[in-house]
Order: structure tokens, then sequence, then C-alpha cells
């Protein structure tokens, strides 16, 4: 199906060139999806162990239970390969 | 008074002259009432000396306001009275009430004749008095004509066309505005497009229009058919205006995706793809969080810190965003602009967004095209309207 443009008010049909260029930029998009995947899943991460910071602090004995699940989150993205694989991934519950 | 012969005359104009005390000269001067009085001759004059009427011409005649007798008299002499007779065609002073119309000349009615204040309103014809007639002149304390409100409708001055079936009004703002300001019109008209504004003090001045102000230039829809990027370029983004806004607005997205905008110095032949674009994007999230997306250097503004979620059919997922671009014709500074605005993110959560970048190189180029398109698949419906932006 050709693509189409709206330059100011006119639709115009892509040209050959431009048709190469958008598939090209869609496959490099599609390309870097694990990757994508892979950071936002490292941000997320990084955000839930922000959170629990303060219980590592040197005045405070961590609980094995904390202690766990921060490790579990620093192992996040282990054996994660694949896109698939990271939109499955599940960050481990919170201890109370 | 002397008995007539005839019809008597119904008015006169006979005057008693004031008494004279004689002594030896042939001359006394002739007064009314303290005032000097010339008769118009010897003839209208009767004149009793020593209770003897005399003649005319032969024992007196008048020279001015004296009477000169033929002979010197002596201070035993006494004058018993002189009486003018009126003068030549003369009627007198006319009754109260009898001098019609008809009895005055056309125009011998001098400005004298006519006391101060005495014309009323009602003397002078409806629409009568001509411009010829007016002289409005000002003064440094008083305007030369004050249109003035009867007490509920506010003063105005009406312009009217040629055949004055239609007109024009300049109005006065209500009692109520308490207003009393002065606008000083400019001291030329101005040129082509040019709006008239103040100093603040109520001089005028012409000055280009939209300074300050947003205006539109252009919108396109898309009300049917997909498409995969929605441009402006040089028809719109011109030197007349120096920063533009594009208001983004209802649009939705045929795939899950994230929105770009990318920018072009040659009127959109090429759309710059360098590692160049600098950024920082961040969405606050209806579950509480946020996302930010940022970098220092990829092939595009990313204006959405998280992907916009497919419409789909029937849709409520749709998107709104505002860009604004500074001074891009600038070839003294890079590109650089400020995009805020809403979504709904792919994981179908409200998003609050803002962000801002610059394009970090060919800071001596023009740009003079401008892109939007997504990572991935089209955009769908919505309306794109490009604003320019004077100073």
């Amino acid at each position: 199906m050709p693509r189409y443009k709206l330059v100011n008010q006119e639709r115009i049909q892509f040209t050959t060139e431009e048709e190469a260029q958008r598939d090209q930029e869609e496959a490099d998009w599609e390309a870097g999806s694990f990757d994508r995947k892979i950071e936002q899943l490292r941000k997320d991460r990084n955000k839930l162990l922000a959170e629990t910071d303060y219980l590592a602090l040197s005045d405070n004995t961590m609980s094995e239970s904390m202690t766990t699940y921060r490790q579990q989150l620093r192992d996040a993205t282990n054996g994660l390969e694949t896109v698939e694989d990271v939109e499955a991934y599940e960050f481990p519950t919170k201890p109370e | 008074m002397v008995g007539y012969i005839g019809k008597e005359p119904t008015v006169g104009n006979f005057i008693k002259l004031d008494s004279i005390t004689t002594s030896a000269t042939t001359t006394f001067n002739l007064l009314n009432g303290g005032v000097a009085y010339s008769p118009e001759n010897a003839r209208v004059c009767q004149v009793v000396l020593n209770g003897v009427l005399q003649n005319p011409e032969t024992s007196f005649n008048i020279v001015g306001s004296t009477i000169v007798f033929s002979q010197a008299l002596t201070s035993d002499d006494v004058i018993d009275y002189i009486l003018v007779l009126g003068d030549t065609l003369s009627v007198g002073t006319p009754s109260d009430a009898t001098v019609s119309t008809a009895k005055i000349v056309d125009s011998a009615v001098t400005t004298a004749k006519v006391n101060d204040s005495a014309i009323t309103t009602a003397k002078i014809n409806n629409d009568a008095v001509d411009k010829d007639k007016i002289n409005l002149v000002s003064t440094s304390s008083s305007a030369g004509l004050e249109v003035k409100g009867d007490g509920s409708s506010d003063g105005y001055l009406q312009l009217n066309c040629s055949q004055n079936s239609h007109g024009i009004k300049l109005k006065s703002p209500p009692h109520s505005a308490s207003a009393s300001y002065t606008l000083t019109f400019p001291n030329n008209d101005g040129n082509a497009n040019q709006v008239l504004t103040t100093d603040g003090s109520g001089v005028l001045s012409f000055a280009d229009a939209g300074g300050g102000a947003f205006e539109k230039l252009v919108t396109t829809n898309i009300t049917s058919g997909a498409v995969t990027n929605v441009t402006f370029d040089s028809t719109y983004i011109t030197s007349t205006y120096r920063d533009y806004r594009i208001i983004c607005s209802n649009f939705e997205v045929s795939a899950d995706s994230y929105f770009y905008m990318r920018i072009s110095s040659d009127n959109g032949s090429n759309f710059l793809s360098a590692n160049n674009y600098k950024y920082a994007s961040r969405s606050y999230k209806s579950d509480s969080t946020t996302n930010s997306q940022g970098s220092n250097g990829t092939g595009e503004f990313r204006l959405t810190a998280d992907q916009m979620k497919d419409g789909g059919s029937p849709s409520d997922h749709t998107s709104s965003i505002i860009i604004d671009i500074f001074d891009p014709l600038n070839t003294n500074t890079c590109f650089s602009a400020s995009w805020r605005g809403f979504f709904t993110s792919s994981t179908s959560l409200a998003c609050g967004l803002y962000g801002g970048g610059f394009y970090d190189g060919n800071a001596s180029s023009s740009f003079n095209a401008i892109k939007l398109f997504l990572n991935s698949g089209n955009l769908e419906l919505g309306s794109y309207t490009l604003y320019g932006r004077k100073i």
C-alpha cells in the first residue's frame, strides 16, 4: 500500500525513494526493538532499586527478604535475550 | 398739539426740546433730554419767543444742533418752547406690536439689531446650519465639538454613507467606566496590514499586525486516509514571522508509536537525520509514575517519552500536542523547540508531556521545513495548524 505525506494542505504520494527510506527507518526501528525494551526495563529496575536504597544505609540492618528482593532486581536483565523475553519478564514483589 | 386738517395721524415723533435760558447772542444749543439734538430743518420746528410764534427761516434757522435767531436776544427774552414736529417722513416711535414683517426691508436687520444670545434653537431650521456656518475651534481646555449623552445613552458620532441610509458610529465608553482619556492619532497613515497601537498614554501609532501574538497560517486535516508524515515548508515558514507554533489536535496513530519531529534547511528535500538532535521529554502518567526520554544525539526529536496507543476503531485514544519552534530562520543560532501536550500511552495511561531540545549543528542554516511523523506507522485523523508570531 503506498504511503502519503501531507505537505501544508496537499496530500502527496511518496516517491519510490521516499518509500525505500521509510521502509529502512521502520526496519531500523524494529531492529532496535530489543535494545529499547531492555533499556526501558533497566530504567524501571533502577527506579525500584532507588525506592529501597534508604534501607541499605549503614545505620540500618536490611532484612533477608529485602536483600533477596534487591538482588533479584539487580539480576533482572540476566538471561533476557529476545523482545519476547523482556516483555514476559515480571519484577519480583517488594517485601512488606 | 396743533389741530390737523384731515385724518389725524395715529403716530408721530413730536419732541419738545429742553428749555433754553436766553442771553445776548443769536445762537443757542438744542438739547433733548440733555442730549444734543439736530432737527432736520427750521420748517419742522415750532418756536415761540416771548409768546410770539416765530417764522422759520426768517426769524430763525437750524444749524446742526443749534438754533440761530436773526437778531440777538437779551437775557430778558423768553423762549417759551421749541417743538420739533418730527423729521421728514418720520413716523415717530411705532406702538408695540405694530411693525409687521412686511414693513421691514429684506436684509435690513443688521447684526447690531440682534441681542447677544437672543437666537434660540427654535429659530434655526432643522438641517439649516451648513458646514460653512460652523467654525469648531478647540482650545487647550475645551473641545471644538462635544457630543453629549442624554442621561441614559452614551454620546456617539455617526459617519453616514453617501445616501445617508447607513452609518458607523464612534461611541463613548459607558458612564460606569469613568473613562476620560484622549486618543491622539498617528502623524501618518501607516503601511499595509499595520494596526493602531498605543504608547500607553493614548498616543497612537501604526505597527505591524500580529506583533507578540501567534496568528494562524494554515490548517491541514486528516479526515480519511492515513499519512506517514505532516510537513510544513517555506510556503508558510518565512521571514514574515519569527517564531512558529504547531498545534496537533486530536490525532490518532495507526500503531503504538512515538511521535517524532525532523527539520530541513532545503525546504523539505532532505530532512536532517544525523544524530544531532538533543532533546529531553517527560511523561507524567495517570498511575502517578513518570517516564523520561532524552538523548545527546539521535536522529530526530522524540516528542513523547512513551509510545502513543493505537487508536483502534472506534477510538478513545487521541493525542494533542503543541510544539513551539523558536526563530528557525535565524542563521546565527541552532534550531530549538519545545513541546507539551497529552496522549494515551500504549499501556492505556493518560499522559501529560513536556519537553524541549535543539539541533546541535548547522547553526548557520535557516530551517524552513518541519516534518512530524511516527517511528512506525501512520498518522490518522487530527487537525494540524501552523501559527506564526512576529515580535
